[in-house]
């Protein structure tokens, strides 16, 4: 009899524990916080951004711009590796693709879904800056992601920061809307 | 007024209204119509079937990571290029023969979009519903990849070594050889025929599968022009057309439609003009017309006749002999001429009809109205047709002979669409070498030894000169996709001249056009100007008097002579067949594009396949009903179509739309339709689309149309205004008295910094859809195929409604597009379980694709019928084999907008990707956003700018004058929903 308590006890014990499993991982789907794949070329944040304090828009210049920020063609990396002599079995791989004219095909590390709309050119002319969506990019030898890069957490800066929010609530302010709503926060900025 | 008008969408629903209370039979539930195919099958093991099979995937995916999504970046960035930042470039349109300036959006190094050229003094910063097209027929999987030779892929290298040995035999043999090209209005390709030409026993033919012969003979015989009249309806107070569909398909329709409606705006300063149409098949230019009389296509001689005599005998001119005009609406005539001559000088009298007397009959007309040098120009004559029918059967005659050594074919596909096709094929195998441009194997491609594709006109170096003196400059917007070479650098190749294309433009404008302008003082300064700006204006020229020399009453003897004719084989059992282009297919050429396929024709708003127009009294006689197959029958042709039953469609007229019916063109558009141009013939050496004398049966079958035509129904309330220009001078608000603002249960909603919001001009809209050609290219809204449009699964975001009023015999017609009306208290919102459709600070109703679950429930509570379902997943899907199934075919979507997943609800967004853009340059400017920085796709597109965008929040927008002006009003405003679109009433001057 107690033998049979025990058993259906550490039965609903095991579904139990099973299912806060099942559910912590569900909550995880699409979540790649941490992401840190292998590269074609071992290129380091850390030398370039870290050490040799390359701005981050030298090279993903598109950030100012466009929608991407874009990682460099290969004639923005040879800009400075022509001049330089240092050779290394990395650098070998570029200079080589560059002689067959031929792209590299990283892995790309941030993702974000299809249906979300995102703008680095927009934030990057707000003020926001690199490191807070990227983390410590100078110190990382392989690039990884950072943020979790969840509506969550985009939402908590845009509750509370941001220039175009200040902006905003100023406006409503002035035309006497205290509790207007805020434009940064409607689905259809991002969603489209 | 309008009151009183009650409006119908089709026969069926004013025939139902009489005997049914209203909404009998109508669906306003898209999807639940009938299902034509197998009722569905499932049972309760294919349920947990599928239902094991879900969770099983939903524990793998829990299990799974993301996909492993690779970046590639250039090897070597050209400098001009950021990926993510669209570039645009200037360049002319190939849709047509109009040559209309575009702008191209190119993303990544695709075009993805085109646009109206405003530099364009031309045509106005609109477009139609083809150009908006064209960008997708760029990534047409049916295009030829390379060269073929006997039907065997080959290098450019070995065809071109095969055509010029034989070419070099011929020209030393003193053989002959032509070159058949469609109308070719750019002058450096004009200069390279010419030069082909010139050598001995080379000869040019210009073939249009729709001619303007015709008019251009007669514009000789009359003024001794050898020409095409330019027309300027913009100066015209009067227009009489007379089966001149000058809105939809005739000559420039994209010029017509701007200058036309400019003049149709009763506020706008200028007199409103008046519209006046005969013809036979409503068509969208008559839709539009104030008066509309119908006539069988054999009276427009008649017409033409019956006005010039009017004309002259006000004018006090003589010579003009007698006919009956017994069969004709002598009101309508009498108004017309009454119209013309108190607006002398003023006014334009356009024919559409292909013999020569007709025509000429409507030049005198023109000439004793002195309107020749003032609303028609033929100092500066329009370059958009210049077919010669007559030139085109002494070289099939020739080819036949066996007297033709070599015919190289350009940019025309005569095996389908020459009336007597079987005709031309045989002659072709008597040519010892035939040669196509084509870009795919066309059904005159696929008979040819050799075929070597042109590049699309996107890919290609090029010029036009619509109007003469008005020049517009083609560049490439991306690199040839395939191994095709451009038409013109085939012609130089084999003249022995480098095939460089590029360069002898260059060189062409250098020598011919550089030196007419003092502008710039370089060439190369001149060349890039040209090329940025897309278009190049020659100062006019002085206008010369030109005298009307030709001989009107021996025309007009001849047009009585051969109406006596066909009067004579009349009989009540017989028919006539009026063969017209429809506004999306045109003549066939893009039959292959599922975006114009699935365009719902303006009138009839059926889409996939053509069909045999008759009147209802025709229909009630006979006893068949839209659906019906019927057999047309003339001599030895015979075409079974479905029967549409046209209101206002003359009696005893069949309208037949070519372009339909095409054996070899690609996977979508093969067997679509019937091939109605057999039908067509020559008299006189002029091609006419009608024919008399037709026999129609029915068939028995049926084959239910893919119209779009009754549901979304309105079910019987106010939804478009009209009114006279009369009654709207006299007290222009009283008609529109706002309505009381209704009690509501919604707090007033906070208002943001803006609130978008839209105009709709229902006075200026034609109908003429390229609104909504644009809104599928920019919103990558999907084709769903003729099965699913007949269950009314079509996924346009804006659609054209159309409502008649008055009689069924000869009805007003009103087209009012509809969109998402973006309501400040949307029904759809509340009822949506998962919060997925919401509204925004700046008065958008938004549809989060990422939230929906697909309950429809807000589908049920619109009233305006304009959320879409995906019913199925349309990218990636066997089922739905069109452009968003092949890699290629989906190099056209827009990359800023996401392509929705099955069970999600859509619909008009207002393009808030351009909002967002827009909001976003501003920002990164530091400026508010001006009016007019933003527009959607469907305002761009319009050539008659009739849509209006804009901030409502701000006083001094575009859109807040006129959402304030004296015709506004809101579709189902009594409902509550305060729409964020408003419409203005339509104005009829009558």
């Amino acid at each position: 009899m107690r033998a049979a308590v025990l058993l259906i006890a550490a039965g609903l014990a095991t579904t139990g524990v099973a299912g806060a499993l099942v559910a912590r991982e569900l909550s995880r789907v699409g979540v790649h916080q941490g992401y840190e794949p292998e590269q074609p070329i071992a290129f380091s944040h850390k030398l370039h951004a870290g050490e040799s304090q390359i701005p981050c828009l030298y090279c993903h210049s598109g950030a100012r711009t466009s929608r991407h920020a874009g990682i460099p063609a290969l004639n923005v990396c040879m800009n400075c590796h022509s001049l330089l002599t240092r050779q290394t079995v990395e650098i070998e791989k570029l200079k080589e693709a560059v002689q067959r004219r031929q792209a590299i095909a990283w892995t790309k590390v941030h993702n974000l879904p299809d249906f979300v709309y995102f703008n680095h050119s927009q934030h990057v002319a707000g003020g926001v800056t690199c490191r807070s969506c990227h983390g410590p990019v100078e110190t990382m030898e392989r690039i990884r992601q950072d943020a979790p890069l969840t509506m969550g957490w985009c939402l908590e800066c845009h509750r509370t920061r941001g220039p175009e929010l200040q902006r905003q609530r100023q406006a409503a302010l002035n035309r006497g809307h205290p509790d207007a709503p805020i434009p940064g926060l409607d689905c259809g900025k991002c969603h489209y | 007024m309008h009151t009183e008008l009650r409006f119908w969408k089709s026969v069926e629903e004013l025939r139902a209204d009489s005997q049914a209370p209203a909404g009998s039979g109508r669906d306003c539930f898209a999807g639940q119509r009938a299902q034509t195919g197998p009722p569905p099958t499932a049972t309760r093991r294919d349920f947990l079937t599928l239902a094991g099979f879900s969770v099983a995937a939903a524990a793998i995916s829990v299990c799974s990571r993301g996909r492993v999504q690779k970046a590639i970046p250039f090897a070597n960035q050209p400098e001009e290029l950021t990926p993510g930042v669209a570039n645009w470039y200037a360049t002319t349109c190939g849709g047509c023969t109009s040559g209309c300036s575009l702008l191209v959006k190119t993303r990544d190094g695709r075009p993805i979009k085109v646009e109206g050229n405003s530099e364009s003094s031309l045509f106005g910063t609109g477009t139609c519903a083809v150009g908006q097209a064209t960008v997708l027929s760029l990534y047409d999987d049916a295009r030829l990849k390379g060269p073929v030779w006997h039907g065997q892929p080959t290098s450019w290298a070995e065809i071109d070594a095969r055509i010029e040995e034989r070419l070099a035999a011929a020209m030393a043999g003193h053989k002959r050889v032509a070159l058949l090209t469609r109308t070719v209005s750019g002058p450096a390709t004009r200069k390279l025929i010419r030069e082909w030409s010139s050598r001995p026993g080379v000869e040019h033919v210009t073939y249009d599968p729709m001619s303007c012969s015709a008019l251009r003979e007669a514009t000789r015989a009359s003024f001794g022009v050898d020409a095409i009249p330019h027309y300027r309806f913009a100066v015209a107070n009067v227009i009489v057309g007379i089966e001149a569909d000058f809105l939809g398909t005739w000559l420039s329709p994209v010029e017509f439609t701007h200058d036309y409606t400019s003049r149709r705006r009763p506020e706008s300063g200028t007199l409103m003009s008046r519209h006046i149409q005969f013809e036979s098949g409503v068509s969208l230019t008559g839709s539009n017309a104030d008066i509309r009389a119908a006539i069988a296509p054999s009276q427009q001689g008649l017409v033409a006749l019956g006005l010039l005599r009017r004309i002259a005998r006000k004018h006090g001119a003589t010579g003009v002999p007698d006919s009956s005009e017994a069969s004709l609406d002598r009101r309508a005539l009498d108004a017309a001429a009454e119209d013309l001559w108190r607006n002398r000088g003023q006014s334009l009298v356009v024919s559409g009809a292909h013999d020569v007397p007709t025509q000429m009959l409507v030049h005198a007309t023109n000439a004793l109205l002195g309107n020749i040098g003032r609303t028609i120009d033929v100092d500066h004559p329009s370059l958009q047709k210049q077919g010669d029918d007559g030139a085109v059967m002494r070289l099939v005659e020739d080819m036949s002979r066996g007297n033709l050594d070599v015919l190289i074919v350009y940019g025309v596909n005569p095996a389908y669409d020459y009336p007597q096709a079987d005709r031309f094929i045989a002659a072709m195998e008597r040519v010892p070498l035939t040669v196509s441009f084509a870009d795919r194997l066309d059904e005159t491609a696929a008979r040819a030894h050799a075929v070597c594709p042109d590049h699309h006109f996107l890919e290609a170096w090029g010029d036009a000169e619509p109007v003469t003196s008005f020049y517009s400059l083609a560049q490439p917007t991306i690199a040839p996709l395939f191994d095709t070479r451009a038409a013109q650098e085939s012609l130089l190749k084999w003249l022995g001249h480098s095939p460089d294309f590029y360069a002898y433009l260059r060189g062409f404008w250098h020598e011919t056009l550089y030196p007419k302008q003092d502008r710039y003082a370089t060439f190369d300064d001149f060349w890039d100007h040209s090329l940025h700006d897309g278009v190049f204006v020659l100062p006019p020229r002085t206008v010369s008097e030109h005298q009307f020399v030709g001989d009107w009453s021996e025309a007009a003897t001849s047009v009585v002579r051969e109406h006596a004719e066909v009067a004579a084989e009349e009989s009540p059992d017989h028919y006539e067949v009026h063969l017209y282009e429809t506004v999306g297919l045109r003549d066939g050429a893009h039959a292959n594009n599922p975006w114009l396929q699935e365009l719902p024709d303006p009138v009839t708003k059926v889409t996939w396949g053509n069909y045999a127009a008759i009147a209802p009294t025709v229909a009630s006689r006979l006893g068949i009903d839209s659906g019906d197959v019927v057999a047309i029958e003339k001599g030895p042709i015979r075409v079974e179509v479905p029967v549409h039953v046209q209101p206002g469609q003359s009696a005893n007229t069949i309208s037949l739309a070519v372009g339909y019916g095409r054996t070899r063109v690609g996977r979508v558009g093969q067997g679509v339709g019937e091939n109605v141009y057999p039908l067509a013939h020559v008299i006189a050496g002029t091609r006419r689309y009608f024919r008399t004398g037709v026999k129609m049966t029915r068939t028995g079958r049926l084959e239910p149309l893919a119209a779009t035509q009754t549901h979304h129904s309105m079910e019987g309330r106010t939804i478009v205004k009209q009114t006279t220009l009369a009654a709207f001078v006299e007290s222009p608000a009283s008609r529109h008295e706002k309505q009381p603002e209704l009690p509501t249960l919604w707090a007033e909603r906070p208002s943001g910094e803006h609130r978008w919001g839209m105009a709709v001009d229902l006075s200026a809209c034609t109908g003429c859809s390229a609104c909504v050609t644009a809104c599928q290219a920019e919103n990558n809204v999907p084709v769903v195929g003729r099965d699913e449009v007949r269950r009314g699964r079509e996924m346009h975001w804006i659609r054209i409604d159309r409502y008649y009023t008055g009689s069924e015999d000869n009805p007003d017609t009103v087209v009012q597009p509809m969109m998402c009306q973006h309501c400040n208290n949307a029904p759809c919102e509340p009822v949506c379980p998962v919060l997925a459709t919401v509204h925004s600070s700046d008065g958008l109703n938004q549809q989060v694709y990422n939230r929906c679950v697909g309950t429809r429930y807000c589908e049920n509570n619109c009233p305006y019928k304009v959320r879409r379902f995906n019913w199925f997943e349309y990218a990636r899907n066997d089922r739905f084999d069109f452009n968003m199934n092949s890699p290629l075919g989906t190099m056209v979507l827009n990359p800023d907008v996401t392509v929705r997943s099955r069970g999600v609800m859509e619909k008009c967004s207002l393009c808030v990707q351009r909002i967002q853009a827009g909001k976003l340059e501003a920002e990164r400017d530091g400026r508010p956003v001006a009016d007019g920085d933003i527009k959607t796709a469907c305002q761009q597109a319009c050539p008659a700018d009739a849509i209006v965008f804009g901030d409502l929040a701000d006083p001094n927008s575009r859109v807040t004058r006129l959402s304030r002006s004296q015709r506004r009003y809101g579709v189902l405003e009594e409902l509550g929903t305060r729409p964020g679109v408003t419409y203005l009433t339509k104005v009829k001057n009558v």
